[in-house]
């Protein structure tokens, strides 16, 4: 069975449209980082406290906001998280998860479990900010390295246009959807990128191999006959991996529930990358150095 | 040799017998039910946890705490001398490495040299040579110690609390560790991992009362920075609790405050014009005691330096360890702590304390029927206690544990033996924890609990059902796909990625590894990606063969083509999951691991043993056709 015959689509003829598309979207998730002051960071980041909450029976979430707002739990945010029966609450105040057990006891009586309490204090959230950054770039810098060194300096810089691209439009609509980010999403980023990445390299591989062959044809059109040969593994492979992560993204349970729905985003955003954006940006830096003035 | 079908198959071979031998503790351990494990012993399971994979806390619930000890404290306990000057310099060293790259210590010893602090003269306990930098050397080393130790008391004291295989290891230069899994009582692990545990048996100086509130009354009175502050609206001051570090206690009595709005017991501010320390004070039973709603008033005004220069050097003002409710002589209900003015230089430490026991108070004694500690003291505790209390008779003497004021009693007569009874306990528990931490000793600071997650057993498990559902449903529909697509290839491939899953498990396995909740996402994921480098090579057999080369010479064409690609797409991925393996922690670290694995094992299934199936299957006898 074959999903795709032999194709011959003219990927790079649409590059100023999907140019457009990216950057429109990257922009409109700068737009709301910038108006929402930066991403929304969890109390990994922050420091704070989050307490997970199962009741007996579905409990009404704005009684149980203010009924808690009279026992000490003041700008606490308190969500529904995956069931009617279970909440979330989060406050900005470091506190152990007994004194948040005392306090709901008193507040509310014998009618809940406590499934989870993660308290982070400020310093610590700092530290993991930090550690978060410097896991991102140096990844990303060791990639870049790595690639320069296989292939040439243009295709590690096509494959890290094609990077950023894919973690700035994740985390615009993370920003845009006013998800969090902790750090099982920062895991998730760095395993778009890796995604992101196999997809490029399979790609850069085919164009590299296919110059030689076609010593006849500009460069571009080896871009597209190497997209084209592609194209079939590209999309199957996306397949499955947008199957695990769709079905993880439903059954895997409400705490990786956001860590699976980064992937979805990841895979979908990371194989469009690998076709529309880093073969461009590699044609464009080779042709500016170059000197090629051909558009 | 690779090319030989012969040696290939022997290779597969070995490499499968050595994961079922990998994976067999693993298998035994989860398989084994409680009854079995309670049969089998305690040797034999850990035997079998050492060669299986264990799994994390988020996974079976548990505790997991981080630790830093109070720098600052002990710096200041190191000292042999503490004057306010020192004292001064250690905050500001706090406060400005709290925003600084730079540590505690080398700010401490910019911050000595600037105000041309000698520090020798502050430990001549501790100084081998005069200079400052050879001082701060010192107490580093002091530093390695104390944390050495804390890390030895932690351990003693949870190896009594009784939780198997707890984690309790150094991280970073002054940060504790503490994993516990499957503790369901959070509060108490907290309360035996954090008390300092220092015992002192101080003399109540109520005699001093009269002095020294009237020291400090007049010290506020002419005091202009503290009339303004009071002077602002009462809201903001009760709010001022501008501590950055996560004092527990402050966070559950604003709490209290904001329980009781009802009728307004707090200070007339007349009272308060004239005595602005002593006014807050009053008579409860047996003795002097604050209000609920006044008690940070009192501990903000505590904590002011220029009223610590004021409190004579004899005496320190101490807590009771609780809260406690009384009438008023107007009649109403009134929530109040104890406070004590005992002698600064304690004449017991808990160091000389012997055999601390938890044990129900005897009957007819005046703790019957309340949980008490016995205790009996070293030779020269014996001596000096004979001697304090024969002296001291009529008196009250302050049992104080860190710092906090348990009991009070007035001495009756002389105890020439050593044997003490201390009670005032909430419960059997705080008894039992107290002899507890008494016993594996003092730490030498304070620890802060600058992290903690709790994960409580019903979430662990509900995350495992679903980790295997997801994992079940994602490899089901990933076969079929593969089955549908690629024919009797599609069919190699997914044993190819069946092999995987099992080699996956079986290096955790071998590496002892902690599965985590995003390790099994990191598994699941991999299921998914491992199948690419068999599409790679799918995909490049059947160009190949539409080229119209022969079966054999597609698919050799095939694998060698995509051998090169696989190896480079795989190496970024492997290199991004490196850097998440080394700089992530705990649950990340897990899922950088499985990840990592899975690459690795998947280079070896989907390339491989695939090969040595199309090899074994066009050896000999050229084939006309390929299902693919």
């Amino acid at each position: 069975m074959r999903l795709l015959q032999k194709t011959n689509i003219n990927f790079l003829g649409v590059q100023k449209f999907t140019a457009l598309l990216s950057i429109s979207i990257i922009v409109a998730g700068i737009v709301s980082l910038v108006m929402k002051g930066g991403p929304l960071l969890s109390i990994d980041f922050t420091g704070g406290t989050i307490a997970q909450i199962k009741f007996k029976q579905a409990v009404d979430i704005s009684e149980l906001r203010n009924n808690l707002e009279n026992f000490g739990f003041t700008n606490a945010e308190i969500i529904e998280f995956g069931s009617p029966d279970e909440i979330l609450i989060k406050t900005q105040s470091t506190g152990s998860s007994n004194e948040i057990s005392e306090k709901l006891t008193t507040a509310l009586g014998e009618t809940f479990t406590l499934r989870r309490v993660e308290s982070v204090g400020p310093k610590i959230g700092k530290e993991l900010q930090k550690d978060a950054l410097v896991a991102i770039s140096l990844a990303l810098m060791m990639i870049l390295i790595y690639i320069a060194f296989r292939f040439d300096a243009y295709y590690a810089l096509g494959s890290v246009a094609a990077l950023i691209h894919d973690v700035l439009i994740t985390l615009g609509i993370f920003s845009l959807l006013s998800y969090e980010i902790n750090l099982s999403i920062i895991a998730a980023f760095l395993t778009i990128v890796g995604y992101s990445l196999n997809d490029t390299i399979v790609v850069f591989d085919r164009i590299r191999e296919n110059i030689p062959k076609n010593l006849k044809k500009t460069l571009q059109e080896v871009v597209n006959v190497s997209l084209n040969d592609t194209l079939s593994r590209t999309v199957i492979t996306s397949l499955t991996t947008m199957m695990v992560v769709v079905i993880l993204f439903i059954w895997g349970g409400e705490v990786i529930n956001r860590f699976a729905f980064a992937l979805i985003v990841g895979v979908f955003i990371g194989t469009y990358s690998s076709i529309f954006v880093a073969s461009p940006v590699m044609l464009y830096c080779e042709r500016r150095s170059k000197g090629n003035p051909r558009k | 040799m690779l090319k030989d079908i012969k040696y290939r198959s022997a290779i597969i071979l070995l490499v499968m017998v050595a994961s079922a031998y990998l994976i067999w503790p693993t298998y035994k351990l989860y398989s084994l039910t409680k009854t079995e494990k309670e049969e089998a012993g305690i040797t034999a399971i850990k035997e079998l946890k050492e060669g299986a994979i264990n799994l994390g806390l988020d996974l079976q619930g548990g505790m997991y705490v981080l630790l830093e000890v109070d720098i600052p404290t002990l710096v200041e306990k190191l000292a042999s001398k503490r004057p306010v000057e020192l004292k001064d310099a250690i905050q500001e060293a706090d406060t400005r490495s709290m925003n600084s790259q730079s540590d505690f210590f080398s700010i401490f010893l910019a911050i000595a040299n600037e105000r041309d602090m000698r520090l020798v003269r502050f430990y001549t306990n501790l100084a081998t040579r005069r200079d400052n930098e050879s001082v701060v050397e010192e107490i580093k080393i002091q530093r390695n110690n104390a944390i050495a130790s804390a890390l030895e008391i932690i351990r003693n004291r949870i190896d009594e609390f009784g939780v198997s295989e707890p984690t309790i290891q150094k991280y970073g230069t002054n940060r504790i560790i503490v994993e516990l899994a499957g503790v369901q009582d959070s509060k108490r692990a907290r309360n035996l991992i954090q008390r300092t545990a220092s015992l002192e048996f101080s003399l109540v100086l109520n005699e001093k009362w009269e002095l020294v509130l009237n020291k400090l009354d007049t010290h506020l009175l002419n005091d202009t920075t503290y009339v303004t502050e009071r002077n602002k609206p009462r809201n903001d001051t009760s709010v001022s609790n501008a501590d950055t570090k996560s004092d527990a206690e402050d966070i559950f009595i604003e709490e209290n405050i904001l329980d009781e709005p009802s009728a307004d017991l707090s200070t007339p501010d007349n009272i308060l014009k004239e005595k602005p320390f002593s006014g807050y004070l009053r008579g409860v039973p047996g003795g002097v005691g604050v209000i609920s709603e006044e008690y940070h008033i009192i501990k903000e005004i505590l904590k002011r330096p220029e009223v610590q220069r004021k409190i004579p050097r004899e005496g320190k003002f101490l807590w009771g360890n609780r809260f406690e409710s009384a009438q008023d002589e107007t009649g109403s209900i009134i929530e109040y702590r104890q406070l004590y003015y005992v002698a600064s230089n304690p004449e017991i430490t808990g160091g000389m304390v012997r055999e601390p026991t938890a044990r129900m108070g005897t009957a007819g004694s005046d703790a019957s029927g309340r949980w008490v500690v016995n205790m009996s003291m070293s030779p020269e505790g014996t001596k000096k206690w004979s001697r304090f209390t024969g002296a001291n008779i009529n008196r009250q003497v302050a049992i104080v544990l860190d710092d906090k004021v348990y009991m009070a009693p007035v001495i009756k007569d002389k105890i020439p033996t050593g044997q003490t009874q201390v009670t005032g306990f909430a419960d059997v528990n705080e008894a039992k924890d107290i002899a507890n931490v008494l016993r594996a000793g003092e730490l030498p600071a304070p620890v802060d609990i600058i992290e903690e997650r709790t994960i409580g057993p019903s979430l662990g498990s509900d995350s495992i059902e679903s980790g295997k559902n997801a994992m079940l449903v994602g490899l089901i529909a990933v076969i079929i796909f593969m089955i549908i697509y690629y024919k009797g290839a599609g069919i190699l491939a997914t044993s190819a990625l069946l092999l995987n899953l099992i080699l996956i498990i079986a290096v955790l396995a071998g590496l002892n590894a902690t599965l985590t909740l995003p390790g099994i996402a990191g598994l699941i994921l991999t299921i998914g990606m491992s199948v690419d480098a068999n599409v790679i090579i799918f995909e490049r057999i059947r160009e190949e063969l539409d080229l119209g080369k022969t079966v054999r010479a597609a698919i050799n064409a095939g694998y060698e083509r995509a051998f090169i690609t696989i190896l480079d797409a795989n190496i970024t991925t492997l290199i991004a999951a490196f850097v998440l393996a080394w700089i992530g922690s705990g649950p990340i670290k897990g899922f950088a691991i499985t990840l990592s694995t899975g690459i690795i094992c998947s280079m070896f299934t989907a390339i491989f043993v695939t090969r040595s199936v199309f090899m074994a299957f066009t050896d000999g006898k050229p084939r006309q056709s390929l299902s693919i």
